[in-house]
């Protein structure tokens, strides 16, 4: 135990900055003509959140599920595990976040009534175009090519950003403790990570996970049955 | 530790000239006729010669599958051999380091003059030896040149291990490792108790710590000493850049700040070889280039260490 404690988190980042990027640029060219096919994936999130209809809510969860498990593949298990050991044990975590996510998204149940803009809901809109949308361009902004975008579907940031902000929308308090540990845990590992690499980028983790706090800790509890009657007047 | 300086005759100037002009064009598996004569530093145990300026692989050579960096690494390979270096060091906790250099080895052919040095790593002693055959499938090689006990890592195991390896031939030479200063009691310790053939240490102008016990005590028990991390990571390239050398870092031919700080590192005589890690081509060939410059004595030593310390 002593030699364990005896490292620093520099000492197990043992890849360059510029590696970290190219990883994504790899995951880009593999996944190549279908790109576009992956983020229009990833708009359907943004439209699929607001249906009532349950089959569209259902295809919905299994839409943001199947982009844990692609991530998991595409960049934990083929790309990161490579260059950094540690990441094929996230691997079963990712799957288990895709089953939590099947499983609040075919119980209605573990969902939150939809039925206006409230703050938590439109927090929870915010983030997740942020994540299908902006969160690609963030390369730009910090001088890597595109490139080396983060997509919802193939970047495990992108994916976990949009799931915090489809668990704002989505899901009931309740089911809020089932879909957010593993988001936040895998955004704030990866934001160690991207502090330790020095990356500017860094900042964007934090302030998502201090604003789904924020929203969470600052807004009413809602009830937590969807869709159900309003109570009868007398 | 005595100095094997390189002796300069028309036929090395020539092969220098033609290895840095016509480097893409050199004939693979020629790095015998083409390196260039590099000072070196005899390892105690065995009398053989080592070149003074090294490669180090951490966090460099963790590439992955990109084949993009990993020709990249390849490409630094190449210009390490051609600069005549021979020591590269790398350890199963490096990521993907060892298969990047398995394939710049295949890719630059058998007959690279490539000194292996590697690392055993882990807490279980039991998986001491599968890891060491793991290491030597991913590199590539039949055997390590150079075997050491990563971090104190289980040392006791380890080092039993790679004594009996030594024995049958298996590995030539073994050692420890630390890149933590404050293990160096414990260190300390083990080059008192155990038969080392090489020690590694993390060593620069900054971070001086070794030169009070650790490679006094190497000099005395005639322990041969990589040290690693010269640059601190780059760390301090970049806190140097933009202030300006010393003019008499030209009695040493320092033309830089990382051949500054190179040099001080290989200058103090119990460092056997220094192992610079880099992804580019122009910085090996500048590395390697305080191989075969003078180096800065003991009162220049002094001086470079205030100058950089006060800056």
């Amino acid at each position: 135990m002593d030699t364990w404690l005896s490292y620093h988190l520099s000492d197990f980042m043992l890849f360059s900055e510029r590696v970290y990027w190219r990883l994504f640029d790899q995951i880009n060219s593999l996944v190549g003509a279908f790109l576009p096919a992956v983020i229009a994936l990833g708009c359907l999130l943004l439209v699929g959140v607001w249906s009532r209809h349950r089959a569209v809510q259902i295809a919905t969860a299994l839409l943001l599920a199947a982009f844990w498990i692609s991530s998991a593949c595409l960049f934990l298990w083929l790309h990161y595990a490579p260059v950094n050991w540690a990441a094929r044990y996230a691997v079963p975590f990712f799957l288990l976040e895709a089953g939590l996510i099947l499983l609040v998204g075919i119980n209605p149940q573990l969902n939150r009534p939809l039925t206006r803009w409230d703050a938590r809901g439109s927090v929870g809109f915010v983030m997740l175009v942020y994540a299908v949308i902006a969160h690609p361009f963030t390369s730009l902004m910090f001088g890597r090519p595109l490139g080396s975008a983060e997509f919802v579907g193939l970047a495990p940031d992108a994916t976990a950003l949009a799931t915090l902000g489809y668990a704002l929308m989505v899901a009931s308090n309740k089911a809020l403790w089932l879909l957010l540990p593993i988001s936040v845990i895998a955004l704030a590992l990866s934001g160690l990570t991207l502090y330790t690499l020095g990356t500017p980028e860094a900042w964007v983790i934090p302030i998502a996970l201090l604003v789904t706090l924020a929203t969470l800790f600052s807004t009413k509890p809602l009830a937590d049955a969807t869709n159900t009657a309003p109570p009868a007047r007398p | 530790m005595t100095d094997i300086t390189p002796t300069l005759t028309r036929r090395h100037l020539l092969q220098q000239s033609l290895a840095l002009a016509g480097a893409s064009m050199l004939p693979l598996g020629g790095w015998a006729d083409v390196a260039p004569a590099v000072r070196s530093r005899a390892i105690p145990s065995s009398g053989e010669a080592m070149p003074i300026v090294g490669l180090g692989t951490w966090i460099t050579f963790n590439v992955g599958n990109d084949t993009t960096l990993l020709n990249e690494s390849a490409a630094v390979m190449a210009a390490f051999f051609e600069a005549g270096g021979r020591m590269i060091d790398s350890s199963p906790m490096y990521g993907s380091s060892q298969n990047t250099l398995g394939f710049g080895l295949n890719k630059l052919g058998e007959s690279t003059p490539v000194f292996s040095a590697d690392k055993v790593w882990t807490s279980n002693a039991n998986n001491g030896a599968s890891q060491i055959e793991t290491s030597e499938q991913r590199w590539g090689v039949p055997r390590f040149d150079l075997l050491q006990v990563h971090n104190l890592v289980n040392w006791e195991s380890h080092l039993r291990l790679l004594r009996r390896m030594k024995a049958a031939g298996e590995v030539r030479y073994i050692g420890i490792t630390t890149s933590e200063s404050r293990r160096h009691a414990e260190f300390e310790n083990v080059m008192h108790g155990q038969p080392l053939d090489f020690i590694q240490v993390s060593y620069n102008i900054l971070n001086r710590d070794s030169e009070n016990r650790i490679l006094p005590l190497a000099m005395d028990k005639g322990i041969a000493v990589i040290a690693n991390r010269p640059f601190q990571q780059r760390r301090l390239i970049h806190h140097l850049e933009g202030k300006p050398l010393p003019p008499w870092a030209q009695e040493f031919d320092a033309t830089s700040w990382s051949q500054f700080l190179l040099k001080y590192v290989i200058s103090h005589p119990a460092i056997t070889c220094a192992i610079p890690a880099t992804t580019r081509v122009d910085h090996v060939r500048e590395n390697m280039a305080c191989a075969a410059g003078p180096l800065p004595d003991a009162t220049q030593r002094e001086r470079m260490a205030a100058y950089v310390r006060d800056l």
